[in-house]
């Protein structure tokens, strides 16, 4: 242990000599103080927190990645090319004790580093948001500077109400009539007209839903719910022309219908594929914790709240100060995940290929979205049809997709656990969310590129006449 | 000269060496600019007006810039489909400065802002927030960086005529009130009617402070307001559509000759739409200004619609018959706000230039306008003509309680002659009297009178009720009360009554 402590130590101090931990801080206290200055936003005090918020966060998440990056693909490959590492293996100190204490030292110096740009911005946004109307602190503190959990409506188990209308109107047939059909054809149609019947709201009729809030009844006592609800119109001019969305005026009632205790709100225009957040009044849930809804539309077409996101109720579950720790822990996550990539390059790497390839790794990382859009189209390199717009599969697309799937899968198990979004839209970082990204990405996959990284250093050959540039 | 003084001299030689260089440099600049421009040696010309920042960011990212504007695009996209606006703004502050010559970034951003985000917004003060960023974006960055750019004067006006002027958003009637309480503020009460003589020669620093705003804020320089007005007005400043004329006036002196016709477009249909409702009513009770006809622009309007029809090849018959239709509104019009010999004037003036608008060819005026607002109502409908009476002796009470005298008068009157033509139709004919004839018109005028006067039935505001009284003499009115004023901030007298 005290070797390990010793190799950290003098990791910190080699970034300390390079003045990279002074000018870091200094980066990140001018990004962090000098952003909300600079940054344009929508005029409201939420869209400006929001905006605060991500990007302060976003810039910390960035900075951090670049240097440590440096740091972890310079600290062994340097050393070796200098010959210090020479020096140090010779010592009674085992190969993966230095590996460890160079982690340890770079995680060190991250986590401080976090700690002071984590402070400065929670210290900012308090501040901050102390400078507002009260009214409107109230309103931030329900809505954005808290943790917020979230509940849906139990979704009725419609595959099995289609299948049982499948399987009676198959027995009204005979079985020659059954031969000539196609079932699964049938039994996918009958899928979607039951599960359609439950998400529309039809035309001169209101839809209700109950969501079941029993386990958050003492949180959200005297404090307002948010209805977060998506209705589609299904309208074919928005197939051509995606944002061009109709409204429709629409009316919102919270409450038992059987009490007297129920709130409705003004009439409202509301435009379709769109998320609306709708204020719902303190204590507005029934003695069992239930939630009830009921929607009204001038629409005269059918509005469809589709279960995946239709509606959702967000509902205070703690205070921000806690959710923004357990999120900038997973920030370290993702920054120790980097630091093992970066360490395990140079390894085995000079350090401008360990750079380099550790930097493709970070990028990959950041490329989410052309990934997913990959793996969704199923064709990357293919020509593009006009027609519908999709691209079609190219011959090494046989290749390159199961490849990017793959990646997408790996870059999913990282980017699932994404804090600053969750922050900054005031939605809870759970203690097991936290957790299971503790699990998933610093014992799992930090795990596994940490055994790498140590069994190439313990085999790597130190006094090779190439390693002595 | 020995080592020491040699290096002492050394850095502030260079110092000045730098500080001279620059100077030169900024000086032949512009020349060097305009040769760039003159010999074509540059795809792009060099940003006007662009801040030290800006100018050096489009130079040093070189062809870069596109690959940062395409990321930046690609993440206003993704966060637009989740619903997420804050960063829209100044996603597209960056993707525009960093392609500030690429008219259509600048359109595409604007539009989206305008159009798509604000109506996502369940709120009405937060749609007109969007609405106003893509105004500004074009009027205060986009002709900034591109002051000669035809399309994006084009855009700015469709902007004021369409989604502030016309109804297709459900908030349009807030963005109206929102962008006439602007105005109103820097032009005060004669936006309608501009002294232009005090404003071109302000005397006070108020006035000064105010040509100020306009100039900086608004963007608005008062000489070419004066011409847009002298050649189109007046115009009521406080609505979109002087504005969109104003952008679109501005953009004719920079348009080449294909572009002549675009913006010519947009002034011939705004010109139409400022008649039709380019005149503003305070509403005292609702907090809210009403739209009127401006009847005072129909000679400009015609002209303007004159102007297109010559300048036409393509559109040639649909805008003649805009302008037709045009002719008979502002006839219409005209003769309802008690203006029978200017009505007149435009009713041969129409019958001459389209023949076929007044059909039958003999009809007098009086008889074509009652021909035309009954001419959905059925001979013999006696009780639908009734209520078509009643409805017009309304709006005259309405425009008497509103202070709107002519229109008062002029809705009366018109009231009387639609029941002298339905009445004259069934003379001597005794048995349809009894079936189909009206009550005599003072039975019916009394009926609507009582009705509004009544609290119980009425379907005025409580203010406009009381104004209404005060008119026809049944009580005095309390010229003091706040309600009365626009602007007031008291509480509107439906909120005040208890719950």
């Amino acid at each position: 242990m005290q070797a390990i402590l010793t190799i950290a130590k003098l990791t910190i101090k080699s970034a300390l000599r390079l003045k990279l931990a002074l000018i870091l801080s200094l980066l990140l206290l001018a990004g962090v103080v000098g952003l909300p200055l600079v940054i344009k936003h929508d005029e409201t005090a939420e869209g400006f927190m929001q905006i605060l918020l991500s990007y302060t966060m976003a810039l910390t998440v960035c900075l951090l990645s670049i240097s440590t990056l440096w740091i972890a693909c310079s600290s062994i490959s340097r050393e070796i090319e200098g010959s210090q590492m020479q020096m140090v293996v010779v010592k009674p100190v085992a190969r993966w004790q230095i590996w460890i204490g160079k982690l340890t030292g770079i995680l060190t110096m991250n986590g401080a580093l976090l700690v002071l740009s984590g402070s400065v911005i929670f210290g900012l946004i308090q501040y901050r948001a102390g400078q507002l109307p009260q009214e409107t602190q109230d309103y931030l503190r329900n809505k954005l500077l808290v943790a917020r959990g979230s509940a849906r409506p139990v979704i009725p188990d419609y595959q099995k109400e289609a299948q049982e209308a499948l399987q009676d109107q198959l027995n009204k047939l005979t079985d020659k009539d059954r031969a000539t059909m196609n079932l699964d054809a049938m039994a996918t149609h009958m899928v979607n007209q039951v599960k359609a019947a439950y998400e529309q709201a039809a035309p001169g009729y209101g839809k209700s839903w109950v969501i079941d809030l029993s386990d958050a009844q003492e949180t959200v006592a005297g404090r307002p719910i948010f209805l977060r609800a998506k209705f589609y119109d299904f309208d074919p001019k928005t197939l051509y022309e995606p944002m061009n969305v109709s409204t429709y005026r629409c009316v919102w009632r919270f409450g038992n219908p059987e009490s007297a205790k129920i709130y409705q709100t003004e009439m409202m225009s509301l435009a379709a594929n769109t998320y609306h957040e709708i204020v719902i009044p303190p204590d507005r849930l029934d003695a069992d914790g239930k939630l009830y809804i009921e929607f009204y539309s001038d629409a005269e077409k059918p509005l469809f709240f589709q279960f995946s996101d239709g509606l959702e109720a967000l509902y205070r579950e703690g205070g921000f100060a806690m959710n923004f720790f357990r999120g900038q822990v997973i920030i370290l996550l993702w920054i120790t995940l980097l630091a093992i990539i970066g360490l395990a390059a140079s390894s085995f790497l000079s350090f401008p290929v360990a750079s380099f390839v550790a930097a493709g790794i970070m990028i990959i990382g950041f490329s989410g979205g052309v990934l997913t859009d990959v793996v969704e189209q199923g064709a990357a390199l293919g020509p593009v049809d006009h027609e519908t717009g999709m691209r079609q599969k190219g011959t090494l697309d046989y290749v390159v997709v199961p490849f990017f799937t793959v990646l997408l899968q790996m870059v999913n198990l990282v980017l699932d656990y994404n804090p600053v979004e969750s922050i900054s839209s005031g939605r809870s970082v759970t203690w097991k969310e936290m957790f299971k990204a503790i699990t998933t990405i610093g014992v799992i996959m930090g795990g596994a590129v940490s055994v790498f990284g140590i069994v190439v250093f313990s085999r790597r050959e130190m006094a090779l006449p190439q390693n002595n540039g | 000269m020995d080592d020491k003084l040699r290096n002492r001299l050394y850095k502030p030689v260079l110092w000045t060496l730098t500080v001279l260089l620059l100077l030169v440099s900024s000086a032949t600049q512009t020349k060097l600019n305009q040769q760039r421009r003159d010999m074509g040696l540059t795809r792009l010309e060099p940003l006007e007006n662009a801040p030290p920042a800006l100018a050096f960011t489009t130079v040093a990212l070189g062809g870069f810039r596109g690959l940062i504007a395409n990321v930046l695009w690609i993440r206003a996209m993704k966060l637009q489909e989740d619903d997420k606006f804050f960063e829209m703004v100044q996603l597209s502050d960056w993707i525009t400065k960093l392609q500030p010559h690429f008219n259509d970034v600048w359109i595409f951003q604007a539009w989206n802002m305008a159009y798509n985000v604000s109506v996502k917004l369940k709120d009405f003060e937060q749609r007109w927030r969007w609405v106003r960023r893509g105004i500004e974006l074009l009027r205060d960055e986009g002709l900034k960086y591109n002051p000669n750019e035809t399309m994006l004067f084009r855009e700015l006006a469709w902007l004021y005529q369409h989604k502030m002027g016309q109804n297709m958003d459900d908030a349009h009637r807030f963005y109206k009130n929102a962008w006439a309480s602007e105005m109103s503020e820097v032009l005060g009460d004669e936006a309608g009617d501009i002294d232009y003589k005090s404003w071109l020669d302000p005397a006070n620093t108020d006035a000064k402070a105010r040509i100020k705003i306009l100039k900086e804020k608004y963007k608005l320089d008062i000489d070419l307001m004066r011409q847009v007005d002298e050649a189109y007005g007046p115009l009521e400043w406080r609505l979109p559509e002087a504005h969109a004329i104003y952008w679109a006036f501005k953009g004719l002196q920079y348009a080449k000759r294909e572009d002549l016709i675009t913006l010519r477009r947009v002034i011939y249909q705004t010109m139409e739409l400022a008649f039709e409702r380019g005149r503003l009513v305070w509403n005292a009770a609702a907090k809210v200004y009403e739209l009127g006809p401006n009847i005072e622009i129909i000679a400009n309007s015609n002209r303007a619609f004159e102007t297109q029809i010559s300048a036409e090849d393509e559109q040639k018959v649909n805008i003649q018959r805009a302008h037709r239709n045009f002719l008979r509104m502002a006839v219409e019009q005209l003769f309802l706000h008690n203006r029978e010999t200017a009505a007149k004037k435009w009713f041969d003036y129409m019958r001459e230039t389209y023949p076929e608008a007044v059909n039958p060819p003999y009809l007098t005026l009086d008889q074509y306008v009652v021909e035309r607002v009954t001419e959905s109502v059925k001979d013999s409908a006696g009780d639908q003509i009734k209520s078509v009476i009643e409805g017009y002796i309304g709006r005259s009470y309405y425009n008497l309680a509103i202070g709107q005298y002519d229109l008062a008068e002029g809705y009366k009157v018109f009231a009387m002659k639609c029941w002298n033509r339905h009445q004259a139709k069934l003379q001597g004919m005794d048995s349809a009297q009894g079936r189909v004839g009206l009550p005599p018109f003072a039975r019916i005028d009394q009926e609507v009178r009582d009705r509004l006067l009544d609290p119980e039935q009425t379907s005025l505001d409580p203010v406009s009720l009381q104004r209404l009284k005060s008119e026809l003499g049944v009580i005095g009115l309390d010229l003091s009360s706040d309600l009365l004023k626009p602007g007031s901030s008291t509480k509107d007298a439906s909120q005040s009554k208890p719950e």
